[in-house]
């Protein structure tokens, strides 16, 4: 569960109707969700211009209820590695996978996530 | 190479990334993106350039999840975003759509069956007791059955432990250690999407003492 209010958003934000709406259904079809992936978000509204989206994301953002952190894919099984970074520069060489294996993160993808603060 | 035409700030700081990438060598991804993150905080701040690489990875999503390896996909990516970037807003949305493979981790369906398929032969072959092979076939259903709901990449997470918990129980001689890892893994995951996991998390406990795991209620 996301617990974004939605209708509050789209009140003072009213220029951007559309996306709040595109948002909260796809909130409501994902209820078991606790964070946000962007670039899925925006790949299952692809009738939202990614630019708007991610206006949206900002104001999520700049409202302190969501903080974007970094996580990294493990290239071998595409599954997010432990851990979550504040800033893409904290992001270490190497990573722990849960088998202790250590994942060089070269060239690995490096995906930012908005979770929820607190 | 093609310089961007983009009027907003943050667009402009993804043409930045995007033509950067475009010549990065094998290795080079991921510093040359934290070069670029370090310059426009140090510019523009931390928050613009969060927004700014955010928008990067919306647009070109796919790059999340190619199965190629790291020098092709990120090839794919700054391909993906140059054509996007170049495009009239019109047709930027059908690039978005069109940059989702089949061979995704997004297909949650395919990558089930897949999943499903293999428990289910594993579960043929192994000489497990029935109980334990019985909460085991439980276990893949409910997987397979919240996937679609969830977080692709919660949904792959889970599918790959349930593969390998399975590995294991058609193993002539299972290791306890791998057990171990795999029931953890989708006890967390099961956790973490909330009640829809509720289900899974009983049958890895249910399961756990049986294969001789010690695995934590809470």
């Amino acid at each position: 569960m996301l617990f974004i209010d939605f209708v509050s958003l789209a009140d003072r934000y009213p220029d951007m109707g559309a996306v709040w709406i595109a948002l909260a259904e796809w909130s409501k079809d994902h209820s078991q969700v606790s964070y946000i992936v962007p670039h899925l978000v925006a790949r299952d509204l692809a009738k939202i211009v990614p630019e708007e989206l991610n206006r949206a994301f900002d104001i999520l953002v700049e409202e302190q209820s969501y903080a974007q952190v970094y996580r990294v894919l493990n290239p071998s099984t595409l599954t997010f590695l432990p851990g979550a970074w504040e800033s893409l520069t904290d992001v270490p060489d190497r990573i722990p996978d849960r088998w202790n294996m250590l994942i060089d993160t070269a060239d690995a993808q490096i995906i930012p996530v908005l979770v929820k603060n607190g | 190479m093609a310089r961007c035409r983009l009027s907003s700030i943050a667009k402009q700081l993804v043409c930045d990334l995007s033509d950067r990438l475009a010549s990065a060598g094998q290795g080079q991804t991921v510093t040359i993106a934290k070069q670029w993150y370090a310059e426009v905080t140090a510019k523009s701040g931390k928050a613009n350039a969060d927004s700014a690489y955010r928008l990067y990875a919306m647009i070109c999503g796919a790059h999340a999840d190619g199965r190629e390896s790291g020098r092709k996909n990120s090839g794919s990516m700054i391909s993906a975003t140059t054509a996007i970037i170049h495009q009239s807003e019109a047709t930027m949305q059908r690039t978005v759509i069109n940059s989702s493979g089949s061979g995704n981790i997004i297909n949650v369906a395919e990558l089930m069956e897949g999943v499903t398929n293999t428990v289910n032969q594993n579960i043929g072959k192994s000489a497990a007791a029935p109980e334990q092979k019985a909460i085991l076939e439980d276990m893949v259903k409910l997987i397979a059955s919240v996937s679609p709901k969830i977080d692709p990449t919660v949904a792959k997470q889970l599918g790959d432990d349930v593969v390998t918990l399975s590995n294991e129980m058609a193993s002539a001689s299972p290791r306890k250690k791998w057990y171990e890892l795999s029931l953890e893994g989708i006890k967390d995951a099961a956790v973490a999407i909330g009640d829809a996991g509720k289900p899974i998390v009983e049958t890895a406990l249910k399961l756990a003492p049986l294969v001789g795991v010690l695995l934590q209620s809470k």
